[in-house]
């Protein structure tokens, strides 16, 4: 397997937006060429993401080539993958494969979503609840926010976490957001305004859980002989790329999730590194309380001590470990498919230094961690991507 | 009472899941004669998910009682289910936890806690789309 190099990152504003699901993709995409410093012609691979938007009548198939023939991207394979929340993580770990192999030299991942133009019911209903195990979960009744309300429950049972904590959580992704134009909010908040938010699922909060965006993010990778001979952006390395699915083994803990376990333990494996060497990191918080599990997943604190490590400020910015400097799902917005690139593309920004005000100064290691669908209390996909300077 | 209708009179979410023995309903898993583990969902093909013996799948009445292992209250539920629902996972004896909504239990009773005793019954679960009552397990404290 060759070196696989970040060239070029793209993302439109998160949010509500009057844009198609086809001209998200556009943007994110042109950015991203624009940023690698690449043309049309350069990509000879591209991988699609998105979750849900086929059952929001946004789009339906061949959804990657209808996203890029409009800006010229054409004539190459393209492929459309699906993995709930992490589509476009599947979408990265495709072309990824695709250039580590030496198949391809310059490959395309992107993800879009559509998500704000109907009634959150409906959403609800055809998209975000369908992301979890139908026939013995949905189908009696649990929704993604009673799966997590499970876990917080177990989790206060058994180690005393506090909503408090999971409040904290949000606050500083919100913190963080303020600092990120892409950001879908952007209005600081405070932990009482958190804690009195509408109680969707006991005893979880409305502002504990992320948004329905809309938005597009692209990501393109490339060999390192494309970039001995390219004039770009500064490249930011691939050190391992990861994947697994869940354990399904009707006997979680459900404090946790073993397939972010897992997949920790095989990332930390196969890049050599491990978690006292990562200077920042982007984590799947689509509910506060699931920032705190994956601290733990990830090894930046012992199992059960994850909501100590927020309420100590230690994943802040100018803490020693930030978490979600983005914003995070919370803050910077959930479309779902382009959650995924969107988290490695904040990575990329941190260890080139051009965060801007969100900068962890000195930051040389970056983990993304993202995950797509639940079942049977285990994660259905779990993407772990760390990268280095 | 749901409990005394005949199973040809309601209709079961799966009729895999809930069976009606010697008069009375138990939720149905599928175990395993090689390694003892139990599963729910009926199989297209008789493999263990867990040792991948093959042709040694049976299936066993799960015991009607258990315990809450987790519970959460959704204040937001989906289209032709009632709300706002407790719901829990249920630890049974035959080592499997299982989701469930919960029964005969407002959302913030005392009984609605780690470790509560429950008993499996069969109930309304939803409306469908087309307005008929959709039946199955559910579990209420005891």
């Amino acid at each position: 397997m060759r070196d696989v190099y970040v060239i070029g990152i793209g993302d439109t504003k998160f949010g509500k937006t009057d844009m198609n699901i086809r001209q998200l993709a556009e943007e994110a995409v042109w950015k991203a060429l624009k940023d690698a410093n690449l043309k049309q012609p350069d990509l000879q691979v591209a991988y699609c993401g998105y979750g849900i938007s086929g059952n929001l009548d946004c789009t339906r198939i061949v959804a990657g080539q209808v996203a890029l023939k409009e800006i010229g991207i054409r004539k190459i394979p393209i492929m459309r993958v699906e993995s709930a929340c992490a589509s476009s993580s599947a979408a990265f770990r495709e072309a990824w494969i695709c250039v580590a192999s030496g198949l391809y030299d310059v490959a395309l991942a992107f993800g879009m979503e559509k998500m704000t133009h109907l009634k959150s019911i409906d959403v609800l209903d055809r998209g975000i609840g369908r992301t979890i195990e139908q026939e013995l979960e949905t189908n009696y009744g649990l929704l993604p926010f009673g799966m997590f309300g499970v876990v917080v429950r177990r989790r206060m049972h058994e180690y005393g976490m506090t909503m408090e904590q999971v409040a904290k959580v949000a606050v500083k992704n919100r913190k963080h957001a303020s600092m990120n134009p892409i950001a879908h909010f952007q209005k600081e908040i405070t932990i009482d305004e958190v804690l009195n938010s509408y109680p969707v699922c006991d005893p979880i909060k409305l502002l504990m859980f992320c948004p329905a965006s809309d938005g597009g993010s692209a990501t393109i990778l490339a060999s390192e002989d494309f970039i001995k001979k390219h004039k770009g952006n500064i490249p930011i390395k691939v050190a391992t790329s990861v994947l697994t699915s869940g354990t399904y083994a009707y006997d979680s803990t459900l404090t946790n999730f073993q397939a972010g376990i897992d997949a920790a333990k095989e990332a930390y494996e196969k890049s050599g590194l491990g978690p006292d060497d990562i200077d920042v990191a982007e984590v799947h918080d689509a509910c506060a309380a699931a920032e705190i599990c994956h601290y733990e997943n990830l090894g930046f604190c012992a199992e059960g001590e994850g909501g100590l490590l927020v309420e100590k400020g230690e994943t802040a910015l100018g803490g020693r470990i930030p978490v979600n400097t983005g914003g995070g799902l919370l803050s910077r917005g959930h479309p779902l498919g382009a959650s995924g690139c969107a988290q490695i593309n904040e990575i990329v920004q941190q260890l080139r230094g051009q965060a801007g005000p969100r900068q962890v100064e000195g930051a040389k290691v970056g983990l993304a961690q993202c995950w797509g669908g639940f079942m049977q209390m285990d994660g259905a996909s779990l993407f772990i991507n760390i990268f280095t300077k | 009472m749901e409990q005394e209708k005949n199973l040809s009179e309601i209709k079961l979410e799966n009729d895999a899941l809930v069976k009606k023995i010697g008069g009375e309903f138990f939720m149905i898993g599928r175990r395993c004669k090689a390694c003892g583990s139990v599963s729910l969902l009926p199989k297209a093909v008789p493999v263990c998910h867990n040792c991948f013996a093959e042709g040694q799948i049976e299936e066993i009445p799960l015991s009607k009682r258990g315990t809450i292992f987790s519970y959460t209250v959704q204040n937001i539920v989906l289209p032709g289910f009632a709300g706002p629902s407790p719901m829990a996972y249920i630890a049974l004896p035959e080592g499997l936890k299982v989701f469930a909504l919960l029964t005969e239990c407002e959302p913030y009773e005392e009984k609605l806690k780690v470790g509560g005793e429950v008993e499996m019954t069969v109930k309304k679960v939803y409306k469908d789309k087309e307005g008929n009552d959709v039946f199955s397990y559910m579990f209420k404290p005891v």
